[in-house]
């Protein structure tokens, strides 16, 4: 077998404070296939953002304590700086959250995207002076050249009127044609694999399934690898192939989209679903669960759910916790798994949410979680 | 360097100048006025430790009773400065309207303009004196109160307790009083911290430029200006004060910095629109 | 801004009124080395200098010449305040631009070190540096330079105006304590550009790290600092005075403190109200400046 395109295994990323180190990734391991959309979810706090971080290496001010991050079978966890910025030139691109921020607000959007063109396409060096656009140090034909490119690339992402639109900065621009532009960016590299964390949770709800459609019908034309961050459950239904949901640094269950959730069998997993189907807020879904996040300083035994685990037992809060094997790739890390017939209620929610994702899959997975319901006639207590 | 340590360097040093302004005079053992031309101009020595000037006086004496004045007189300014500002601020902000607008034109217009110029032309046409420098340096220094106190009272008078004061039919003076003043005081007490060290370096060069303190009055910073003189012959005379005035500062600058890193985000940003 | 400028004008002209006593026999007092003035010779004073008039006829006589470029006569030379001030200008300008340089030269490198290397040594050493310099009385910084450069090196002349060497000693004085200002603004403007989002965007580029720094964060880093550096202007011309008249240098600041000793207004009034026209000139400058390297300022100026 060969190489998966991405492979993670057993990564921990930490952060050094002053009230001691913070686990935020503590030994998680995924791979992303090409062509396939893999998403990780789990609330604020999971470290999902994190590993998306560590995979390009910009998790400063944390660092990686141990693990490996292989790309095409090459490790970047002990990549030299070039190294690592040859992959950021043209094998890897990062999308991040709010394209308000992510974007540099004092040059114009097509000269953000031309640099990334350039980045690409000089191999080697990258000369100061060429990049601050002094005049005389400045190779005029290749900016012209990655103009053009930058132009096309934002006529790909349907941004109306590219030529116009890449002299403008990008405050004028609304929040859709501001994340189109930052996927231009990340796609001038001509990348294999795209990491995007929360690429739509800045967006309304109808830019969000625009760009979302995008990502799969880049994912096909280009047998791109995506890994997308959500909170959102409804956008990882819509959108991947696998999921992976993680809490507290670690995963606690990963597998086909369909399986995970529909049979949901970790704890954790039924719990998130219970709580996306009552239509509530991201951060609101933090405190709709009884109990407080793990302590962030984490690193000790034990399931990092067990404090808010409703079937917790006594093994629970030490030792290694078991990952049992319930489906095809369908893996889940918990001890009591799996949980096949109580919680009832959950099954039965569960089956509505996914039957009506099956059938209608145009239909945005987020307008079935948006069926009222009483906020107290179910939860998981 | 961690910042604890600093507020404590900034403190140290004020709080040795508080004793020092304190006792310093009564411990020094020369008459700052007192002249022996026999012994002008000697090189610091076991005797006078800071040498003598140009009279014959001990450095070391003068500078130490020059701390009583230059403290007093850093400290009366920016309390009248304080005073001045904080009224002007709050009945700006709390009257509003044309008075308002009226007063904060004149708040821009001295704090557009260099300070030191427009004290030194008030003490010129006033005439060279102590007391002149200082009505000339609280008179371009208080704006910058005025309009931090304006900007508290405009966020605090829409805060719950105040609405509700009013509510409960107190009268104006009633609510300034008991629940404006105190709520914006802890910016303006850290201001003025970040203000006396630049008060002290106001009437240091006003008097080195002849407009403050007369000779023999032992000011540091007309003890600096008569030094100038002899620079090649008696460095100390122009390097001690020197060193006093920066030493003063510094701590004054320090404090201030520490006191207005322990406040409230808000209430640091009122005070960094200055 | 018209109105600033306006009030800058009613405060200079305005201050020598309400100040206590006869402006005429004071002056006639000082002129006469000390006697006092007769009646006779205190009348004649007045009406020569059109001083029996009511303030708002002074004011709006002076106000007049002043448009046309004439600011008055000085009470004791024989040349024109505008002249005077058009002698003495280029000095102090000349002061006041290598200081800006001097005191760019070091904030702006002394700045992005510390930013970029926060907590290290080179920080610490910039940080402490600043604190210093803020702290330090110029005049004093002034006479260490010439103490040290001039007497014992004796690289640099102690005193006057003329070529680079007399311009050196006085713009680091006057350049340093500026610096410490900019250093600490630069420091606070690099760590805020490094540490917002677009920077992440620029390195998962594959942006090599000099110009993530150099372009992306420097950039807008840059706008509040030239703010700061035009506001400056205000430290440097409080500085040129003492300054000048540590080194002796004829300049703006020994003109008017030279006037003020010898209660010579008009000059007095015509320095102050140019150095206010200088002044309301330069913020506009440093608005003009800020938008062009702010994008996002025109649109708020529309919409606010």
């Amino acid at each position: 077998m060969t190489d998966p395109l991405l492979r993670i295994e057993d990564l921990h990323t930490q952060f050094g404070t002053d009230s001691g180190t913070v686990h935020a990734v503590d030994g998680v391991s995924l791979t992303v296939e090409r062509g396939e959309i893999v998403g990780i979810v789990g609330e604020s706090g999971s470290g999902k953002s994190v590993t998306a971080r560590s995979i390009l290496r910009v998790e400063d001010p944390g660092r990686i304590a141990a693990g490996t991050i292989a790309l095409d079978g090459v490790d970047l966890t002990d990549a030299t700086d070039s190294t690592l910025r040859r992959i950021r030139g043209d094998s890897v691109s990062m999308v991040f959250q709010d394209p308000a921020e992510t974007l540099n607000p004092v040059f114009s959007v097509g000269e953000q995207v031309a640099e990334a063109v350039r980045i690409h396409d000089t191999d080697g060096s990258q000369r100061l002076l060429d990049y601050l656009n002094v005049p005389l140090f400045r190779n005029r034909s290749a900016w012209t050249d990655a103009h053009e490119r930058a132009v096309e690339l934002m006529d790909q992402l349907d941004i109306p009127n590219p030529e116009h639109r890449s002299s403008g900065y990008p405050h004028e621009f609304s929040g859709g044609i501001r994340q189109r532009a930052v996927l231009a960016i990340a796609l001038a590299s001509d990348p294999d694999l795209l990491v995007a964390d929360e690429p739509t949770t800045a967006l309304d709800t109808t830019t969000q399934a625009e760009i979302l459609d995008r990502l799969r019908t880049l994912r096909d034309e280009r047998e791109l690898g995506i890994l997308l961050i959500s909170h959102d459950i409804g956008v990882i239904a819509q959108t991947c192939d696998r999921v992976i949901v993680m809490y507290g640094g670690k995963v606690m269950e990963s597998g086909p989209v369909t399986d995970v959730l529909t049979t949901p069998e970790h704890p954790y997993t039924r719990a998130l679903l219970a709580c996306s189907t009552r239509n509530v807020d991201a951060d609101e879904r933090v405190t709709a669960l009884e109990g407080r996040p793990p302590d962030p300083l984490g690193g000790h035994d034990g399931c990092p759910f067990a404090e808010r685990c409703d079937h917790v037992t006594p093994a629970c809060h030490n030792g290694d916790v078991p990952t049992i094997e319930c489906g095809e790739n369908h893996r889940v890390v918990c001890s009591e798994a799996p949980l096949s017939d109580d919680s009832a209620k959950i099954e039965r929610k569960t089956e509505t949410t996914m039957s009506a994702a099956e059938t209608q899959p145009s239909e945005p997975h987020t307008e079935v979680n948006r069926e009222k319901v009483a906020p107290n006639d179910e939860g998981t207590r | 360097m961690p910042s604890n340590r600093l507020t404590q360097v900034g403190a140290g040093i004020v709080l040795a100048l508080l004793v020092i302004a304190t006792f310093g005079p009564t411990l020094s053992p020369y008459d700052p006025a007192e002249q022996d031309l026999q012994h002008r101009l000697e090189a610091p020595s076991a005797e006078h430790p800071l040498g003598t000037d140009q009279l014959g006086r001990d450095v070391l004496t003068r500078l130490l009773h020059g701390a009583r004045l230059s403290l007093g007189v850093a400290a009366a300014v920016t309390a009248v400065r304080l005073v001045v500002g904080t009224l002007v601020g709050l009945l700006a902000g709390y009257a509003g309207g044309w008075v308002d607008e009226a007063l904060m034109r004149l708040v821009d217009t001295l704090l557009a303009f260099p300070g030191i110029i427009l004290a030194l032309v008030i003490a010129g046409i006033l005439g060279p004196s102590l007391v002149n420098v200082m009505l000339a340096l609280a008179v371009v220094g208080w704006a910058s109160y005025a309009r931090l106190v304006r900007s508290s009272v405009l966020s605090l008078r829409e805060r719950e307790f105040v609405t509700a004061a009013r509510l409960l039919g107190r009268s104006r003076t009633h609510v300034v009083a008991r629940h404006l003043v105190p709520n914006a005081i802890a910016p303006v007490v850290v201001l003025a911290t970040l203000d006396i060290g630049g008060v002290i370096l106001g009437t240091a060069g006003l008097s080195f430029l002849g407009l403050g303190a007369q000779p023999p009055t032992p000011e540091w910073g007309t003890m600096l200006a008569s030094g100038r003189n002899h620079l090649r012959e008696a460095w100390w005379l122009v390097n001690a004060p020197g060193v006093l005035i920066m030493l003063t500062v510094f701590g004054f600058n320090l404090l201030g910095d520490s006191l207005r890193d322990a406040l409230s985000p808000t209430q640091s940003a009122q005070l960094g629109e200055l | 801004m018209a109105v600033v400028l306006l009030g800058v004008s009613l405060l200079t002209y305005g201050m020598i009124f309400v100040t206590p006593g006869d402006p005429a026999r004071t002056i006639l007092t000082q002129q006469m080395g000390g006697q006092t003035p007769t009646p006779a010779a205190v009348e004649q004073f007045r009406a020569a200098n059109g001083l029996d008039d009511p303030f708002v006829v002074q004011y709006a006589r002076w106000m007049g010449g002043v448009v046309q470029g004439d600011l008055g006569q000085s009470y004791y030379s024989d040349q024109s305040v505008s002249a005077m001030i058009v002698q003495r200008l280029p000095n102090t300008i000349e002061l006041a631009v290598a200081s800006m340089l001097v005191a760019v030269a070091i904030a702006v490198p002394a700045g992005i070190v510390s930013a970029v290397n926060p907590e290290s040594r080179a920080d610490y050493a910039a940080q402490f540096g600043s604190l210093v310099g803020v702290s330090m009385p110029n005049f004093w910084l002034g006479f260490l330079l010439i103490i040290v450069c001039s007497l014992w090196l004796g690289i640099f002349p102690v005193a006057g105006a003329g070529g680079v060497e007399y311009l050196v000693l006085p713009a680091l004085t006057l350049g340093s304590g500026m610096a410490a200002v900019i250093t600490r603004l630069v420091r606070t403007a690099m760590l805020d550009a490094l540490d917002a989002a677009y920077i992440q965007t620029a390195q998962s580029k594959g942006l090599r790290e000099r110009i993530v720094v150099y372009k992306h964060a420097l950039r807008n880093a840059l706008v509040p600092v030239v703010t700061i550096i035009g506001l400056q202007l205000s430290y440097v011309l409080n500085g040129a005075v003492v300054v000048e008249v540590v080194f002796q240098r004829p300049g703006l600041g020994t003109l008017l403190v030279d006037a003020i000793f010898a209660r010579d207004y008009p000059i007095v009034q015509g320095v102050t109200l140019l150095i206010g026209v200088i002044f309301v000139v330069t913020n506009f400058a440093v608005d003009l400046t800020y938008r062009r390297l702010d994008p996002r300022i025109d649109l708020k100026g529309d919409t606010a």
